[in-house]
């Protein structure tokens, strides 16, 4: 019997489908004006544009029609920061406090990313 | 020349006397160093970044990786070392060069004085959304990453190193909470060198080799190889077939450099002989001709043809893998060459060769590469950690202190670079000269040398890593803190920085059973409601569980990593400047080739953990004045609404650093289980896997990734600093308190090395008494066995000056934390931090 795929085999699955992701440079240049990266629950890994939900976990798809929100499970989605949040109903606009990246230090409190300061 | 370039000075205007009595020791420099090293030093471009952002003006070298993607697109068939090779040296003959006014030593790691190098792989992602260094056209520049980072985007090493490893080890790791750095040593590592090989192992002029003779012995290899495969086959001539590219790749590479290091000859040349009017720099700009079509093709022969082989092989291995750290011995190796110029042939004047080696500060401190920024949060205001080895002793034991170390020491409090720093190698034989010259860098508020026990730390390397003692007295630091030989067998090619962990989770996991708060997802092992803990041995049970959990999962992700570098990578340069790779064909990375093992799990935000279980042992099960429920109760909600009891946690339980026995034990006892445990771990070449508590500034990094613990802190409080180091003020008894506690560890088989951050009052160790204070203070710290030690001597007043007026202040360096650093390149937390730190008094 093959290995049932586990929460993490689908994170990993996602997680390299965004890193091989082909991108011209327009989409990367594109943040929608609710993105993951404005949002309060996104927690940014440090320094690339890649990060995790603190509400939604592995399942979810917020770019689905309907978006499906999963909140039940052990590992948060995996998310980036231009990624589309519109259609999120647990998105809560966050004030970015740290404006030159020297004060707090603090990944979820700034946003450095050349995009999102457009 | 000189008197145009004396007129840019921005000294006071007050006589140099006056100015070291108001320690305004930034401007004595200025006022002391000629004038051709104080153009150097002001020519320079910081590299680090300030806080978490580039200084403007700083652009990505885009040239270097658009040559070496060029070649590798060119080589698609080759096996992956050959390819490296190719397009490094292809990179390397065509990227532009350049040679600074007024240099003698020549070589960067970038194209340009404002540039910034980076893997051809890394174009994509952070780079690309970088608010500062994308250079003009600004639209072109990002066409050409879009396109690069297209290419490499299912090519990248560690694309290939994600995929092997396990789903659940890959999700935890990229939370980047657990760990820090990436996985892939042979590419982002700190790599030690093989310089008993390249300088000789017997001190001597000429006893080492240049790198014709290198290419020389792998040709002597091939050779052979190539009779054994005309031979009758009997299956041990298979594995020839890896190792001929990777001879053929060494070869290609060391060409390469000595291809580079001639262009620069020819640059040189034709500036001199064209363009120079200045009969002195004419001379100069000749002899960096010669000093660079000698090395590194030939064996030095003088003193600045050493510092510039050197130099080569330092820019090489950067650019081969973005080495941030730099294991070097300058003083060692360097001596023979100084004290025949110097000494002997008197070919040169001590000032000159003072010049010399302040320059090859200078020089050290221009290199950079692009760093991203979870690496920057935890080395603010630097590239990386290059903690250069000074004093010690000889391989047969006799101090190997000379006059080269004194002047390393007296260069720099000339030119002042928060980077190269030294660690000193102090033993029993040192000097009292030398020992005042070392004060003296303390004294002026450079923040290094940090001491270091070598007697302590020879013993040590020869328990955990089985280094034969001889081997071991040639130690560097392979990175900030941890020795490692610069043997055949001995030197480590590669250490990982993710063999980095944030242990303060030991303590948060076994607290809420394996869940954590910060990103709201069950990380560590289900250990156990902790509510329902009747005493503290259950509490401790769960912590020993999370602590060898995560000591196992950061252990599995780099040895597979380490393993994976060489397929995945390969070093050619590296291996082919190394002993054991030219004789055996493997790649230096590769454990195959015979290294011993030197590894070591860096602790970042350890202390915490003895600390909060001591507070949860007194207050909870002792005193019973808090139930384990309110406890929880009060740290989920991060202490929100129980201050007066977050109080009580913070002064009435006990704190490490005190000489008080009940946290002392705790902390021992925990250093026993995590030795026990070290040696349970394994790395590829087989050896243990001890740990090195430590934070550069990881404490800050990882401030927003712990959550409240029981010593009081909460979510966002930085983390104390050192690996050894009390908390910020918590340490209330004096420093011979602290010593007492922390002498209470045994620093040769609890670990491999112990950081401790301490301040000393610039005030009371003025003059002589000072420095006799200071003296005795080291005397204890010896006595007591401790390794490492090392100080910041720059009063509060100067400190929040500096945070007033930072344009005024540019150039006061603190020591952070096994590095030191511009006070106005590290984040207001930081420095908040290091202002909080306890000002000891001596005496």
């Amino acid at each position: 019997m093959p290995r049932k795929k586990s929460e993490w085999d689908q994170l990993k699955q996602g997680y390299l489908s965004m890193q091989e992701q082909f991108k011209t440079k327009e989409e990367r240049e594109y943040v929608p004006e609710k993105s993951c990266g404005k949002c309060k629950n996104f927690f940014a890994s440090t320094g690339n544009t890649t990060g995790h939900c603190l509400i939604l976990k592995v399942g979810s798809d917020i770019a689905a029609n309907p978006p499906v929100f999963v909140l039940d499970g052990e590992v948060a989605m995996m998310s980036d920061i231009t990624m589309d949040a519109s259609p999120c109903k647990y998105y809560e606009e966050m004030e970015l406090v740290d404006t030159d990246i020297g004060e707090a230090f603090d990944p979820r409190y700034s946003r450095h990313q050349r995009q999102m300061m457009k | 020349m000189a008197e145009v370039i004396a007129k840019k000075s921005a000294a006071p205007d007050r006589s140099a006397k006056e100015l070291e009595e108001e320690r305004a020791w930034w401007w004595v420099a200025e006022k002391k160093r000629s004038p051709r090293l104080d153009y150097l030093r002001k020519a320079t471009w910081k590299k680090g970044r300030r806080g978490g952002e580039y200084e403007p003006g700083t652009k990505i070298d885009l040239e270097s990786p658009q040559l070496f993607t060029e070649s590798w697109q060119e080589n698609e068939g080759d096996p992956i070392h050959l390819r490296r090779a190719k397009a490094l040296t292809h990179m390397m003959g065509k990227r532009t060069i350049f040679i600074t006014d007024h240099a003698q030593i020549v070589a960067t790691e970038a194209n340009l004085p404002h540039t910034l190098y980076a893997n051809a792989e890394a174009i994509g992602g952070e780079i690309y959304n970088d608010p500062i260094i994308i250079p003009e056209p600004k639209e072109e520049s990002l066409q050409i990453m879009s396109d690069s980072a297209n290419y490499w985007r299912t090519r990248s090493n560690l694309l290939e190193l994600v995929k092997v490893l396990r789903a659940e080890d890959m999700g935890k790791f990229i939370t980047a909470t657990l760990m820090w750095g990436l996985p892939v040593g042979g590419s982002f590592g700190y790599s030690g060198k093989d310089y008993e090989y390249i300088f000789g192992p017997d001190q001597k002029v000429g006893g080492g080799k240049g790198f014709e003779d290198m290419i020389n012995d792998i040709q002597e290899k091939i050779d052979e190889a190539e009779d054994q495969l005309d031979s009758t086959p009997d299956g041990a001539e298979l594995n020839l077939y890896e190792k001929l590219p990777n001879w053929e790749s060494m070869q290609i590479a060391l060409e390469g450099c000595i291809n580079h290091a001639r262009r620069y000859a020819r640059l040189a040349r034709i500036i001199a002989e064209n363009f120079e009017p200045d009969a002195k720099r004419k001379e100069e700009l000749l002899r960096v001709a010669e000093t660079c079509e000698r090395v590194p093709a030939k064996p030095a022969r003088t003193f600045q043809e050493h510092l510039q082989m050197q130099h080569f092989i330092q820019t090489w291995t950067r650019l081969e893998a973005l080495e941030s750290a730099w294991p070097t011995r300058p003083d060692y190796y360097g001596w023979p060459y100084y004290n025949k110029d110097v000494n002997i042939d008197k070919t040169l004047t001590k000032d000159e060769a003072l010049d010399l080696v302040g320059e090859s500060l200078i020089r050290a401190y221009e290199m950079g590469h692009f760093l991203g920024r979870g690496g920057a949060e935890a080395l603010q205001g630097i590239v990386g950690t290059w903690v250069w080895t000074l004093g010690g002793v000889n391989k047969d034991g006799s101090d190997a202190c000379n006059d080269l170390t004194t002047a390393f020491l007296q260069a720099a409090r000339m030119v002042r670079v928060s980077n190269p720093t030294f660690g000193f190698r102090w033993h029993p034989q040192v000097k009292d000269e030398v020992m005042r010259e070392i004060f003296e860098c303390i004294r002026q508020g450079l923040g290094y040398p940090s001491i270091r026990n070598d007697p302590v730390l020879i013993a040590n390397g020869m328990y955990w890593h089985n280094h034969p003692l001889e081997e071991m007295r040639t130690w560097v630091h392979q990175a900030c803190m941890s020795p490692a030989p610069t043997t055949k067998y001995g030197y480590q090619p590669a250490r990982m920085a993710s063999a980095t962990m944030n242990a303060a989770k030991m303590i948060e996991y076994a607290l809420h059973n394996g869940y954590d708060h910060t990103l709201n997802m069950q990380m560590g092992p289900k250990t156990g409601d902790a509510r329902q803990f009747t005493d503290f041995e259950q509490l401790f049970e769960a912590w020993v569980k999370q602590m060898e959990w995560l000591m196992n999962f950061g252990v599995r992700i780099v040895n597979i990593g380490r393993v994976k570098s060489h397929e995945n990578w390969g070093r050619p340069f590296l291996s082919g400047i190394s002993e054991r790779s030219v004789e055996s064909g493997w790649d230096a990375v590769d454990p195959k080739s015979g290294e011993r093992g030197n590894s070591w799990i860096t602790f970042f935000t350890w202390v915490e953990n003895a600390d909060s279980l001591a507070a949860v042992k007194k207050l909870v099960f002792d005193e019973k004045k808090y139930t384990m429920d309110q406890l929880l109760t009060a740290l989920e909600a991060n202490w929100e609404g129980y201050e007066e009891m977050r109080l009580d946690f913070v002064k009435n339980a006990p704190k490490w650093g005190n000489d008080d026995d009940y946290v002392d034990d705790i902390m021992v006892r925990c250093l026993h289980e995590v030795s026990r445990h070290s040696h349970e771990l394994k790395d590829p070449c087989g050896n243990p896997w001890p740990v090195l508590p430590e934070n550069v500034s990881g404490n800050i990094h990882f401030s927003n990734r712990v959550h409240a613990l029981p010593n009081g802190r909460r979510l966002g409080d930085a983390l104390y600093d050192g690996g050894l180091s009390p908390g910020p003020g918590l340490d209330k008894k004096g420093p011979t308190a602290v010593l007492k506690s922390c002498g209470k560890i045994n620093h040769i088989s609890d670990g491999r090395a112990f950081l401790l951050n301490q301040r000393l009052s610039p005030t009371q160790l003025a003059g002589e008494k000072g420095y006799q204070l200071w003296k005795a203070y080291m005397k204890t710290w010896a006595d007591l066995g401790l390794d490492h030690v090392q100080f910041n001597m720059v009063d509060d007043a100067t400190l929040r000056a500096a945070q007033r007026e930072p344009e005024k202040y540019q150039e006061l360096i603190v020591r952070v934390a096994g590095y030191s650093a511009h006070f106005v390149d590290i984040s207001r937390k930081t420095q908040d931090n290091i202002i909080q730190r306890t000002v000891q008094g001596l005496g």
